[in-house]
């Protein structure tokens, strides 16, 4: 295994036109989103709905194109060297995982029939006996047994959870080096969830590979997640290592969500204090804003200025740059550094 | 997720004739194919002939009576049978076909070919069908060929925007996405993943379209469209008002042709409906439990019924 | 605290089922609990189990195929479930209030939202001087600009939707108000500023709230007590600060292991194995016992009822749970 990182995205961009007639009001989904994935590692990616999370990860997918960016795979242009459809050496290498369970499979094929297209697909199997030995296998890795039993079946007979380990099989079909998993467990249920995240984990120590995990919820990145980024309105303001980022939250913005997430153990740790009455969030600020600004009339300064407590006045006048704060840490806020 | 449970198709026909609609519509529909079928070994001959004195009332010799050219009615329907539901299932198969594939290209491709094809189906639904069908049914040789190629360049239009719906929002589910991400192609990302979740609304609208063609096709035979030295339910009615079968009371002579049309009709709606509550069980569901609250007296409620233990019967 | 003052509402033996047509699906299985005044009751439970079918059957808002098989639902003593249809429809609103999950499907697309709220009362005899004067003593309290009534909802961002489908509820100064997951469809940040616009309402008006969420760990900021359930039963009731430092129940402690935490060390969380029960069809017994790390032999046999657990210390709260690890007195 080589040090480079495995996927490389550079001023990645997508905008989509709205209105009459192709529309000359543009929606700035992403803008300029630059990271990269290392080899057997969890990278999480945590906004908000709108954020554009979720259409940076369709861009790696290569589902939706990108307006503007590079996307660089083992340090190729892929968006350059594959233009149009993407190529299945590209397909086989990176896989994805959707949110919804209920509309990711198929429902009028059997389980069997949705694991067996992609070993065929990418050869991994041809002839009748090692499809099914495949299925069961893959089955038996996401840990859904009996697995010639569950083959048979459509996805409506299985439970919610049990239909997203069948999506993280079918990603493990084609072998991939690279899973873009879009928010897998927020659709379900409380119980299960954990179980979901320790496939995910064993998957990337056991078979290495590495994980975009796109989320809402900061708990579940952190769980997860080697490092993270923080995404709002359509960039990313922060990044770095998990722990580092949720522990400095170097960003106003990461601040923000931190504070705003509920969190049992701080309150179960607050034990005799009273949680009921004291712990209640203060009476709220009705002037101040609380929701991200529309995209597609963007500010021209930093997006997040108009809500943040510490804005200055070189905020509203230019984007910042991303500041390096060591260690990989980075914060896209003038509290680290000027432009001149 | 309702509409899944049955799509797959051997289930779905298996649960369809488990229907006491489905199951009525198809025996109707079997006996006329039955008619059409077996017409030329039981009225063997010409059914234009002249074979007793015209406007006859039904007797043994003659079923159905004879009409205003002394023809027999009962052969006369059932070898016009054989026209009318070759219209009319042809029509109903090619429209079908047409809008799948014309539909389902502009829904799954989008941009530039979508808006192409939209606009093109567009013009077609906004062309009035009847003068066009008059019109060309004019200028092309008579016969029930052209009819069928007609019925199908003036109605495709409709289905196709159906399909074309039905694919925009298939195509934007994950299944869809996953299966591009999984390295399928197109084609079988359409034939294979999309069409099979269509099954229930593709079958339902080839019914509606063969109900179609029959109308149409019975609708300009009778305005005198059509080869009417062919024998079919739309020229029998034809002949039948030409020769005043009102003022004469000979009744026979048009009310089976139009029954006849009005039971295939009935029988494909029967279909339909059967699809309908197949694919969709909150019907079927609703209707039972709204009759079992009734007699319990509790239907139409606005607020949650009450319902104690024991008192069910 | 709640059972020194008579309570708001009592709910007795609730039992709700949806006829389908594979048979009764019961939803809500005897579930019985008591909100004080001004009291919070939180509500938690993962979905199918019968949190948003047993509040919503307090107030009657079912539809059949829903029907009530069983219980008393005593609002400050008048049963609910024995009221005709007029009667309801003035004690709803008035005596009790809702707020859905999705503001956009309570509110009006073509109507302004000021109307909206002015209509609600209109309807209730209020005049409309009056009505319209409240509507905007209403925003102010929900913290929306007054000159926001003349809005339509789309012009409102989700947060001032949510905001105004509570302002509707408060506004003919109902003593109960159900939430049922009020701020599932928002944002972490917005979520936050309206559960605490919802605490601070509570502090100054004064109404009690069963507040209906799958997630357990909001009601830790706004909830005194919180009945956890599963598969259509309660099966634990206790204030929420014992309950999130002590949980009772086996599938509450499962499901405090089902959160990870942003604080703290990072540690191997497992959450709950298999998936919740087919209510047509349930299992014998506890319901939760095909799930159940520590299920005993007698699980299989007979459901434990929610009984109150002896408190270790005379001057603890009360705390009920339906569990055979419990019955037995001390953990």
């Amino acid at each position: 295994m080589s040090d480079a990182p495995l996927l490389e995205a550079r001023g990645l961009s997508k905008r989509f036109s709205v209105g009459l007639f192709g529309g000359s009001r543009q929606v700035h989904a992403v803008t300029e989103a630059s990271f990269s994935v290392d080899r057997g590692k969890v990278l999480a990616l945590v906004g908000e709905s709108g954020s554009g999370k979720t259409t940076t990860l369709r861009m790696l997918g290569r589902l939706v194109g990108a307006t503007e960016g590079e996307i660089l795979l083992d340090g190729v242009d892929v968006l350059k060297a594959e233009r149009g459809r993407a190529s299945l050496a590209f397909r086989r290498k990176v896989q994805v995982i959707f949110q919804d369970p209920f509309s990711s499979l198929n429902p009028v094929r059997t389980i069997g029939h949705c694991l067996e297209r992609p070993l065929l697909i990418h050869g991994h199997a041809r002839t009748e006996a090692e499809l099914r030995e495949g299925v069961r296998g893959l089955l038996e890795t996401v840990e859904l047994r009996p697995a010639d039993e569950i083959a048979a079946r459509y996805p409506h007979q299985l439970s919610g959870g049990q239909r997203q380990r069948v999506a993280i099989a079918r990603a493990l079909a084609a072998r991939p080096e690279l899973i873009l998993a879009d928010e897998p467990i927020s659709m379900l249920d409380v119980s299960i969830r954990m179980g979901v995240l320790n496939l995910i984990e064993r998957l990337k120590s056991e078979l290495g590979i590495a994980f975009v995990y796109v989320t809402h919820d900061l708990a579940s990145a952190r769980y997860v997640g080697d490092s993270v980024m923080v995404m709002y309105a359509g960039r990313i303001v922060e990044g770095g290592p998990c722990e580092t980022v949720l522990g400095e939250r170097a960003h106003p913005y990461t601040r923000l969500l931190v504070s705003a997430a509920p969190d049992p153990l701080k309150i179960a740790a607050l034990g005799a204090s009273a949680a009921s009455e004291q712990g209640a969030p203060g009476p709220a600020t009705a002037a101040r804003r609380v929701e991200p600004p529309s995209l597609i009339d963007l500010p021209p300064g930093c997006p997040f200025a108009e809500r943040c407590p510490e804005a200055m006045k070189a905020c509203a006048l230019s984007v910042p740059p991303p500041f390096d704060l060591g260690g990989g840490h980075w914060a896209r806020c003038f509290l680290y550094g000027r432009v001149d | 997720m309702a509409d899944t449970e049955y799509a797959t198709g051997a289930r779905f026909f298996r649960a369809l004739l488990r229907q006491k609609k489905a199951a009525t519509g198809a025996v109707i529909l079997l006996f006329f194919l039955a008619l059409a079928l077996l017409a030329p070994l039981a009225f063997p001959g010409d059914p234009t002939r002249f074979v007793a004195r015209q406007n006859q009332a039904p007797s043994a010799r003659h079923l159905l009576g004879t009409n205003g050219q002394g023809q027999d009615v009962l052969a006369q329907l059932a070898l016009g049978a054989r026209t009318s539901l070759f219209v009319g299932f042809s029509v109903g198969f090619l429209i079908t076909l047409l809008g799948l594939a014309i539909g389902m290209t502009a829904g799954y491709l989008g941009g530039l070919a979508d808006g192409l094809l939209n606009t093109f189906t567009n013009v077609f639904l906004i062309i009035p069908a009847l003068p066009l069908l008059i019109t060309l049914a004019s200028f092309l040789p008579p016969g029930a060929t052209t009819v069928a190629l007609v019925l199908t360049a003036t109605s495709w239009a409709w289905p196709a925007r159906v399909f074309r719906a039905q694919t925009l929002s298939l195509r934007e589910k994950d299944f869809v996405a996953a299966a591009l991400a999984s390295g399928e192609g197109s084609r079988r990302i359409i034939f294979a993943e999309i069409l099979p979740n269509m099954l229930s609304l593709v079958v339902s609208s080839f019914f509606g379209n063969v109900v179609y063609a029959i109308g149409a096709d019975v609708g300009l035979a009778f305005l005198g469209f059509e080869d009417l030295n062919k024998v079919s339910w739309g020229t029998m009615l034809y002949w039948s008002q030409n020769n005043s079968a009102l003022l004469t009371g000979s009744w026979w002579t048009f009310v089976p042709p139009g029954l006849c049309v009005a039971l295939v009709a009935f029988a494909m709606t029967m279909l339909i409906y059967a699809i309908d509550e197949i694919t969709n069980p909150r019907l079927r569901s609703e209707k039972e439990i709204a009759g079992v609250l009734k007699k319990l007296g509790l239907g139409q409620r606005r607020s949650t019924p009450v319902l104690p233990y024991g008192n069910e019967r | 605290m709640a059972t020194n003052a008579s309570p708001v509402l009592e709910v007795r033996g609730l039992s709700v089922e949806y006829l389908t047509p594979r048979g009764a699906a019961r939803a809500v299985d005897g579930v019985s609990f008591s909100i004080g005044p001004g009291e919070v009751l939180g509500l938690a439970g993962e979905s199918g189990s019968g949190k948003s079918t047993a509040a919503h059957a307090i107030l009657r808002l079912l539809k059949a195929p829903a029907v009530i098989r069983a219980g008393e639902v005593l609002f400050k003593g008048h049963d609910t479930l024995v009221m005709s249809e007029e009667e309801l429809s003035s004690f709803r609103w008035k005596e009790a209030s809702i707020v859905f999950q999705s503001a956009m499907n309570v509110l009006n697309p073509v109507m302004r939202v000021g109307d909206q709220i002015g209509d609600a009362m209109l309807c209730r005899g209020v005049s409309k001087r009056a009505a319209r004067s409240r509507a905007e003593e209403l925003f102010d309290l929900v913290g929306i600009e007054r000159s926001r009534l003349a809005a339509y909802p789309h012009q409102l961002s989700g947060g001032m939707r949510q905001r105004t489908v509570i302002a509707m509820a408060l506004a003919l100064e109902p003593s109960l108000i159900v939430m049922d997951e009020p701020t599932t469809a928002l944002d972490v940040v917005v979520q936050k500023d309206i559960l605490g616009q919802i605490a601070a309402l509570r502090a100054s008006l004064g109404f009690s709230m069963l507040f209906i969420t799958h997630d357990l760990s909001l009601l830790a900021e706004i909830a005194g007590r919180i009945a956890v359930m599963y598969a259509g039963r309660i099966v634990e009731l206790s204030p929420s600060r014992e309950l999130f430092a002590s949980p009772l129940h086996p599938y509450t402690k499962g499901l405090m292991g089902s959160f990870p935490s942003l604080s703290g060390e990072r540690k191997l969380l497992y959450g709950i194995p298999g998936s919740p029960p087919d209510l047509v069809d349930p299992p014998p017994g506890c319901p939760f016992h095909p799930r159940c790390p520590e299920a005993m032999p007698r699980c299989r046999d007979s459901a434990p009822a929610l009984e109150e657990v002896r408190p270790v210390a005379v001057s603890a709260p009360a705390r009920l749970c339906a569990c055979y690890l419990c019955s037995g007195g001390a953990r």
